[in-house]
């Protein structure tokens, strides 16, 4: 996203000045120097150490790259990519796999199915198909302020369902500033302007947790899990376990909002009126849209199908190629709204977790760290649940799962789990992420509107935190064993 | 002045600390009151010794107005003191030479102290001001030197002193055939003058604008160049614009000290005497802008001109009080009516009226911890240093930095730290946004 340029009078949003006491801005521009000094001395050290029991040389110079890897990404001193373009070449550098492994495993199918999905979330925004359907629902709940607020949440949900949650956010934001502009609320009024910004993030995220769309640390996961075990998660699979959970989050969400945010109700015929006029003005679908339309629906049919015999990958790129073909995309479009940054990370971060598992350092953390913390399999899913779910308020949700699923992997074969309980582990509640600005990009966006600040929805975001942890744990314990899934040792 | 004394006490919380000389005679003794009085009553001097001896042209002072001729007195204390104005005839200071070198001399009408007198110097006239230019214009057309600063004046004078945008003070002067130099013309003649030694602080005027940007688009080349090539110290005075994030936009692209000029504090006068700056900028966006500017820019490189004489003087006091609790140095001239102006008739102050004030001037950006050396090399303006003259103070510490960067090393010490400064404290938006991943 870039920043808007100046027109005529207005300030370039160009620079910013920080106007801190310079130590603390000496202390912040110098932390990307300490910090990779402290890195750098941190995997010298463990290189240089002698080789303990259970671990293989190989395993403990992947250990040291793995810990240089999570610093970097927890810090992000340099981009999550860059990181993983690191990681890449040091695994082989170090002698730890050979370089056509290494880059091999860059071309994973995951990574080419978060590719085929960013493209067609792309081709979805940009002929406008998105912003039609986002309208069309919103206008259906616009009718009374509560539902109103519940309609923003629920159309974030729906989108996330089948594209990023992060497009989502990007895409409803310039709408719910519109919703909220028009109905020129008096100052008493604003938390209910803020219950609609939040709702779009929080519905946004909730529904990013539902399939493998919702944003790309489902597929990194799975291609985790596929280098590690050689197993597959279907498309489908994936969104029987995970979608459950959404849903019964999006009441509760919606309830908290509602508890939290309370003020007086404005009137919002106008801002129906305001809908009614924006998909006015957007006229008749248009060919580009309905050849989308039509794409995505066979797109997300295929994907719950056949997503097992074929591939997601396949289907996906399939789709692009077919969009192509139909002439509604362009290759500038794919440029303008393809994040490589993220398709370069989750190479490396899948290649990274391969390594850790092939050289058995995986294991060997993880029966340090995990193991000890959970000694059965209800408390395991608990911890892991519980970790991801407090890391993820402060890192990437990428990376904590690059982080955590090799060592989660490894600990159930050792448990005799059924290693896809690590996947849903780890992969849901990295999803689970609204508190902080910095958990989630959708918050982020929120957050950006400026109108509130963390305080303002601080004890909200907490409390659906632990709300959606219980949730999590409810369906573990409740739903999981419906659908094969056994918390018991084979 | 006992009513002023007592205002002052209360603003600063103490009794104002004010050395009072036993007679006018006296003011020749104190580098700052002489400052003070010939900024108020210039001083005669014969066209003949001006053209004859090698010294700076007398050149307009004070953005296109009046005359000047810059000495230097005692104590490195620079004035730009009126030598052709009508009121000069009653000055009691003549500028004299002789093979000691060039003196300020009294004479009538201070019958009884005629006759003494302080040695002094005046300003060298350096080769490059005579220069042509490659476009062929004088160096001297459009540029000047005042004190230590080098002036590039690129804004519109006559826009400036128009009734209507600016001030009752330039009403019907003659402003015409003043060009700005190019972008150009500027890099060449800093170019001359770093040959010279001089150039290290160099002095944009935009001059008065009415854009939302305070003219900072205009100047935005002129410092991009000028850093780029020479990396002075980039003093800019300019209109406060309508948006505080131009003031960042200010310090982003190399401007290391800002001047928005208030020039009158007190809201009734501002309006009565600058009818066009009310109307059309207003007194609170000169407040809010040097705010905003003193949180950017470095402590004591945000400054704000205020003219005695147009106010009453305790609205003067008031004025500084207000500008250092903002943390802006506030920079003092006198007024000086000009014939043929909408003040002509307009009552000039005595220099032993305005003492307190000035002391005031001193104590108060003391108080509130400004910076004072930012106002080093000023000549027509009197600053809180060169005001410690009026008290019983001699900020010992506050004179040797200021003497430290004024030295050659001093000022590639400034130079580097400003930039320093700049690259730690600014980032561009690109940066951000790249930084949170959207």
């Amino acid at each position: 996203m870039r920043p808007p340029d100046a027109i005529d009078g207005s300030a370039p949003a160009t620079f910013v000045v920080d106007t801190r006491p310079i130590s603390r801005v000496l202390l912040t521009r110098s932390k990307r120097f300490f910090v990779l000094l402290g890195l750098f001395l941190l995997f010298m050290v463990i290189i240089n150490l002698p080789v303990p029991s259970g671990l293989t040389p190989k395993g403990l110079k992947c250990i040291a790259v793995f810990f240089a890897c999570l610093g970097l990404w927890v810090t992000s001193v340099i981009p999550l990519s860059v990181t993983s373009l690191l990681a890449i070449i040091l695994l082989p550098m170090m002698g730890i796999i050979e370089s056509s492994r290494a880059y091999g495993k860059f071309g994973n199918e995951a990574v080419f199915f978060i590719l085929g999905a960013f493209i067609l979330a792309g081709v979805t925004m940009k002929c406008g198909l998105s912003s039609r359907a986002a309208l069309v629902v919103l206008q259906k709940f616009g009718g009374a302020p509560r539902r109103l607020v519940f309609g923003v949440m629920f159309c974030s949900f729906l989108l996330s369902l089948m594209m990023p949650e992060h497009a989502v956010a990007a895409m409803m934001f310039p709408i719910v500033s519109e919703i909220a502009r028009s109905l020129g609320l008096r100052s008493d009024q604003r938390k209910y302007a803020i219950s609609l910004y939040v709702g779009m993030g929080w519905g946004a995220i909730i529904g990013g947790l539902g399939t493998l769309l919702g944003g790309a640390r489902g597929p990194l996961a799975l291609a985790i899990f596929q280098e590690s075990t050689g197993g597959k998660i279907s498309f489908l699979d994936y969104m029987l376990v995970a979608l459950p959970v959404a849903l019964m989050l999006l009441p509760v969400a919606f309830l908290l909002l509602i508890v939290f945010l309370r003020c007086p109700l404005p009137d919002v015929g106008i801002a129906r009126d305001a809908l009614r006029a924006r998909i006015h003005a957007m006229g008749r679908m248009q060919t580009d849209e309905r050849a989308t339309a039509a794409v995505m629906v066979l797109t997300i049919f295929a994907w719950v199908g056949w997503g097992h015999h074929i591939g997601l990958a396949n289907i996906a790129i399939g789709s692009v190629v077919v969009l192509f073909m139909l002439g509604v995309v362009q290759w500038r479009d794919v440029e303008q709204y393809v994040n490589w940054g993220i398709i370069l990370m989750y190479g490396g971060a899948i290649c990274l977790g391969w390594a850790l598992e092939d050289t058995g350092a995986a294991l060997w953390i993880g029966k340090l760290t995990l193991a000890r913390l959970a000694d059965t399999p209800f408390l395991f899913v608990l911890s892991c649940a519980v970790i991801t779910l407090v890391l993820t308020e402060g890192m990437s949700n990428s990376a904590v799962v690059a982080m955590l699923l090799p060592l989660g992997l490894s600990l159930t074969r050792d448990m005799g789990l059924d290693p896809r309980i690590a996947v849903y582990a780890i992969a849901i509640p990295s999803g689970l992420g609204f508190s902080l600005p910095m958990a989630t990009p959708p918050t982020a966006i929120a957050y950006s509107s400026g109108l509130f600040t963390f305080r303002d929805v601080a004890v909200g975001g907490i409390l659906l935190d632990l709300l959606a942890w219980g949730c999590f744990i409810l369906t573990t314990w409740l739903y999981w064993p419906l659908i094969g899934l056994s918390l018991m040792g084979n | 002045m006992d009513e002023l004394m007592r205002s002052a006490s209360e603003m600063i919380r103490a009794p104002l600390d004010l050395w009072l000389p036993a007679s006018p005679g006296d003011y020749i003794e104190n580098p700052g009151y002489l400052k003070f009085d010939l900024m108020t009553r210039g001083i005669r001097v014969s066209e003949t010794l001006l053209q004859d001896l090698h010294v700076r042209p007398v050149k307009d002072s004070a953005r296109g107005v009046g005359s000047g001729i810059d000495l230097l007195l005692p104590e490195d204390v620079w004035v730009n003191t009126p030598v052709r104005e009508p009121f000069v005839a009653s000055s009691p200071y003549r500028l004299g030479r002789d093979d000691d070198g060039w003196r300020v001399v009294i004479d009538p009408p201070l019958d009884e102290f005629a006759g003494r007198w302080v040695s002094v110097g005046v300003g060298p006239k350096p080769r490059f001001l005579e220069k042509t230019l490659s476009t062929g214009r004088r160096t001297s057309a459009v540029v000047a030197l005042q004190g230590e600063l080098l002036i590039l004046d690129i804004g519109n004078r006559e826009e400036y002193w128009n009734r209507r945008l600016s001030s009752r003070r330039g009403e019907g002067l003659d402003l015409s055939g003043a060009e700005a130099p190019s972008v150009a013309e500027a890099l060449e003649i800093v170019a001359a003058a770093a040959e010279e030694g001089f150039g290290g602080d160099v002095y944009v005027n935009a001059g008065l604008s009415l854009e939302p940007d305070g003219g900072l688009r205009k100047v935005e080349p002129y410092v991009q160049a000028l850093k780029r090539h020479f990396n002075p110290l980039v003093r800019l005075a300019a209109s406060p614009p309508v948006e505080e994030a131009w003031v960042d936009h200010a310090y982003a692209i190399g401007v290391d000290s800002i001047a928005y000029d208030i020039e009158v504090f007190d809201p009734r006068t501002f309006r009565e005497v600058a009818p066009g700056r009310a109307g059309q900028i207003g007194r609170d966006r000169y407040l809010e802008r040097l705010s905003r500017a003193a949180q950017v820019f470095p402590n004591g490189a945000v400054t704000s001109q205020l003219i005695l004489g147009l106010e009453p003087l305790a609205e003067s006091l008031k004025g500084i009080s207000a500008l250092c609790e903002l943390g802006v140095l506030p920079l003092l001239s006198v007024f000086r009516p000009l014939q043929g102006t909408g003040l002509e008739d307009w009552p000039t102050v005595e220099t032993i009226s305005v003492a307190p004030v000035v002391a005031f001037l001193f104590h108060c950006a003391r108080r509130h911890g400004i910076g004072m050396i930012w106002g080093r090399g000023i000549s027509n303006e009197m600053t809180p240093l060169e005001a410690r003259f009026f008290t019983t103070e001699d900020a010992t510490a506050q004179v040797k930095r200021s003497k430290f960067y004024r030295s050659r090393a001093g000022a590639v010490v400034a130079r580097n730290l400003a930039g320093l400064r700049r690259a730690l404290r600014v980032r561009t938006v690109r940066d951000s946004f790249d930084s949170a991943g959207l």
